[in-house]
């Protein structure tokens, strides 16, 4: 409370002088009586007791004190300063992951979540803006800040939950990107908790909200499935499957795997909590088309019970070595099945689209190669005529100091104690990445665009050791997979939901009709090749139709984290702490209280007046 | 103070005034009042059957000569009346205007008086909250110049204990007759104790009661401090209409209190305010009431 006029105190000097004037007015006359005990009954009757009686006896000094007391402070104008929290314009980041088509009692989690918005935009106070996020696998957003609730409402309606892995980390930073550290705005995160890779980020608290959507905890789910030809003559094929059970409790899980609605495998499992079953079947024969691998269970999440892959003829790989012949190489590259290579000993930039198009993949062994706009490369002892890989000069018996394992390049690559000559010194910039870095040097990096990856060898696999390794065969088998994915073996195009899927043409083809799961077709236009696929957000067989062609994508969740629809042990947690607190209170209201006092001064005025009416 | 306290008229009206009694008391001496007693006096009362060793005189031989049986007439013996004046003097009476304690001792005066002219014997005593000297009751108008200056040299002090005064008056007095109780009657511990003893003692009573008009209706405004002036107890209070109301209601009460017991006790009432002159009360109310007659 704050007195605004703390001067208005002096009047309390009133008090006194009333006190004195009633002790003047009311001396006592003494009076002699006969006998008192008839003016006892009198009394007693009257006032029943003695402390009442005093009271009434001195109520029109009461009232007189209390009237001088409430005019001095109503005259002080006390106001009530309260620390309110400042309305704030808000993020909206709603979660919509698969892992929100958790059932619940009240319908899914993204149902409540929904509701959980609209109320936040309920709340909204006037004058005040929202935008909104969706945060599925990459954030998306719905609308930057609006002030029209009619608006707002009709969009959070309209987002529909997807069947990938959410990315909540993204989601977040973009929203902050929206705020910019303004303490007027608030990000508000709507989801049901199991957010990877939050914990780590260093989130303002103060502007953070959360609001946990639970409910739902039975499931199993598949997690993980792959086909591989076997290298035999005769056609047979490797389909590894994995269950987890992720329910508190032990379930019994049928599982079977059809092939164009042929059952193909069947299997009883019983899964304790937290149990993974990793199964790895062969099956003969000449198999081509739609795998469908189905877990015959009824629990909370459905999505998960369902995976799928196509299993495709064997297409050829076209590999262009230009350049330097080298041994180690064209034999490696003849001897893997599917691939046939081509040798020419230098390339034009005029030749380079016609050469795209009948090759899949280009190596270029110690020649420069002409600009590169699109296509797979593999250069080998030279560089991109690319500014962000520049050599600078050459480096005598470069050491490898370490070497990203994890890349697809370099999985089950070992390059301990390589032994190079001498090797082109890379310095990679923005954009490009280092995958063998040695002292102060990169000696093999990657290009890695939607339509141009490009990896680059520092030296000269002649004078190094490594075609006599066994890293080698690794390596390139690697390259060919990761430059021409499609061309790899048996497995059609099998992509996360929610990922972009590149496609690449043989011929060059203007539009691509797309038939979803749900059997919707969308026609695409086709602005490059490969062709990035944006819309595979739905677990099922994407059908792709172009010319006389017929493609086919599977798209499936196969994501153990997003599977595991537990509620989250550590959620990340955003309640300001107490300086934050202070520091969000920014807004303070002040409310005089002078009417009040005075009004209750003119209950005591009257109630004076009355007392003095009545003569008591 | 025979003449200060009467004139000469008034005394005169006072000596054709004689008290009734309701009840017969044995008197001392022959008397002028009619008793139940059979005595030898002029005035014939009744016929009884003769009784071997009675007095033949009394035979009325006129029956005799019509019955053919003896009758004895019977005559009503006359003896005198003892009069107690029983005379407040508390502090309490001092009040008024005039003092309640000097129109109680007229009064008791002009009873007096009355009394002793008729040859009654007339005894007087103050009560406070002890008993005062008594006057013992004697006859003869002579007594009336002592039974005067008995009362003007009374002083007015003390408290009231009337239960306890009247209790012990009436154990200690020896002969009964009619008790003339003149208070106020204002004494927290009640009265009713003190007049049942009187009136388990065969004696008839007339009670008095005296108030001033300020004790009816007080003319009291504002803030005072009430004092009780036999106590010195104080009471502060602010006095309003609604308080004078209110303790007129209880003065009210508390009179009709007394008059309910009196008529239940068989006890003669009579309640006197101060500004009716003391003389119409004797030879008005007093007769009105058919104390006197």
């Amino acid at each position: 409370m704050t007195w605004l006029n703390p001067a208005a105190f002096a009047f309390l000097a009133a008090i006194p002088v009333i006190l004195l004037l009633h002790s003047l007015r009311y001396r006592r006359r003494d009076v002699q009586v006969s006998t008192l005990f008839l003016w006892e009954q009198v009394m007693r009757e009257a006032h029943g007791s003695l402390g009442l009686r005093r009271l009434i006896q001195n109520l029109p000094l009461i009232l007189q004190i209390l009237l001088a007391l409430l005019l001095t402070l109503a005259m002080a104008n006390p106001a009530l300063t309260k620390a309110v929290k400042r309305s704030k314009d808000i993020v909206l980041v709603l979660d919509v992951s698969a892992s929100m088509q958790t059932q619940t009692p009240q319908g899914t989690r993204f149902d409540l979540a929904k509701q959980q918005a609209l109320d936040v935009l309920q709340a909204l106070p006037s004058g005040r803006q929202m935008a909104v996020i969706a945060a599925g696998r990459q954030p998306q957003v719905v609308t930057f800040y609006t002030d029209e609730k009619v608006l707002l409402r009709q969009l959070i309606s309209q987002i529909q939950v997807t069947d990938a892995p959410g990315n909540m980390r993204e989601a977040v930073l973009l929203a902050l990107s929206f705020t910019q550290g303004r303490l007027t705005q608030e990000v508000v995160m709507i989801g049901d908790g199991a957010y990877r890779h939050l914990a780590d980020l260093e989130l303002p608290r103060s502007q953070m909200r959360h609001i946990q959507i639970a409910g739902g905890k039975d499931n199993v789910g598949i997690v993980r499935l792959a086909f591989r030809k076997v290298v035999e003559t005769e056609p047979r094929y490797e389909v590894l499957i994995a269950v987890k059970n992720f329910s508190p409790e032990p379930r019994d899980v049928p599982l079977q795997l059809t092939l164009r609605g042929d059952r193909v495998l069947e299997r009883q499992l019983q899964l304790e909590p937290g149990e993974e079953t990793v199964i790895v079947t062969e099956i003969a024969g000449r198999l081509r088309g739609v795998a469908h691998a189905e877990i015959l269970v009824d629990d909370a999440f459905a999505l998960d019970n369902h995976a799928y892959g196509v299993i495709a003829a064997q297409t050829q790989t076209w590999v262009l070595l230009v350049g330097q012949s080298n041994f180690f190489l064209e034999q490696l590259l003849t001897s893997i099945p599917g691939v046939q290579v081509n040798v020419a000993p230098d390339v034009s930039a005029d030749a380079l689209p016609e050469l795209l198009e009948a090759n899949h993949l280009m190596i270029f062994n110690g020649v420069q190669p002409p600009p590169l706009q699109r296509g797979r490369y593999l250069l080998i002892h030279t560089t991109p005529q690319d500014p962000r890989l520049q050599a600078d000069g050459v480096v005598q018996q470069p050491k490898v100091i370490d070497w990203a394992r994890q890349h697809p390049l370099l999985q089950f690559v070992n390059l301990t104690d390589l032994q190079i000559e001498e090797s082109l010194a890379l310095h990679p910039r923005d954009g490009v990445q280092s995958l063998i870095d040695s002292d102060g040097i990169s000696l093999m990096s990657v290009i890695d665009e939607p339509s141009l990856r490009v990896v680059t060898l520092g030296f000269d696999l002649m004078r190094s050791d490594l075609p006599l390794r066994v890293a080698f065969p690794v390596l390139i088998n690697n390259l060919l997979r990761w430059l021409h994915p499609e061309g790899g073996g048996a497995v059609a195009g099998q992509v996360q939901a929610g990922t972009p899927y590149p496609l690449f043409f043989e011929t060059s083809v203007a539009q691509v009709a797309v038939q979803d799961p749900q059997g919707a077709e969308k026609t695409y236009e086709v602005q490059g090749n490969p062709w990035l696929f944006p819309d595979a957000q739905h677990v099922g067989v994407y059908i792709f139709r172009y010319g006389e062609s017929k493609r086919y994508l599977t798209v499936n969740l196969l994501d153990a984290a997003e599977s595991d629809i537990a509620p989250a042990n550590a959620l990340p947690t955003f309640a300001p702490s107490g300086d934050e607190a202070s520091r969000q209170a920014i807004g303070v209201v002040q409310t005089p209280l002078w009417p009040y006092l005075l009004l209750m001064a003119m209950v005591a005025g009257f109630g004076e007046w009355l007392i003095w009416c009545r003569d008591w | 103070m025979a003449e200060t306290l009467f004139d000469a008229e008034f005394m005169k009206k006072l000596e054709t005034l004689r008290f009734l009694a309701r009840r017969v008391f044995r008197g001392q001496t022959h008397g002028e009042r009619n008793t139940l007693r059979r005595g030898m006096s002029l005035e014939f009362s009744d016929y009884r059957r003769y009784h071997e060793g009675d007095d033949f005189r009394y035979v009325d031989w006129n029956v005799y000569s019509r019955l053919d049986q003896l009758f004895l007439k019977v005559f009503t013996a006359e003896e005198d009346l003892t009069l107690h004046l029983l005379l407040d003097t508390s502090q309490s009476m001092q009040m008024g205007s005039p003092a309640k304690i000097e129109y109680a001792k007229k009064v008791a005066a002009a009873l007096g008086y009355i009394g002793l002219s008729n040859l009654d014997r007339v005894g007087a005593i103050a009560f406070s909250d002890e008993l005062g000297v008594p006057k013992p009751p004697q006859r003869g108008r002579q007594q009336i110049f002592p039974l005067l200056r008995y009362l003007e040299t009374l002083p007015c002090e003390g408290g009231t204990a009337l239960n306890r005064t009247l209790q012990n008056y009436a154990t200690q007095s020896r002969r009964s007759g009619l008790a003339i109780v003149i208070s106020d009657l204002f004494d927290p511990g009640g009265y009713e104790r003190g007049l049942d003893a009187l009136a388990y003692n065969r004696f008839d009573v007339l009670l008095i009661q005296l108030v001033d008009e300020t004790e009816i209706q007080p003319e009291l405004d504002g803030a005072v401090r009430l004092q009780d002036i036999e106590t010195a107890q104080q009471r502060r209070l602010t006095i309003n209409r609604r308080l004078l109301n209110l303790y007129q209601q209880k003065v009210t009460e508390y009179f009709t209190a007394i008059e309910t017991f009196c008529t239940k006790r068989n006890i003669e009432y009579l309640r006197a305010s101060t500004i009716v002159p003391f003389e119409d009360l004797v030879l008005q109310y007093l007769r009105r009431g058919l104390y006197l007659q």
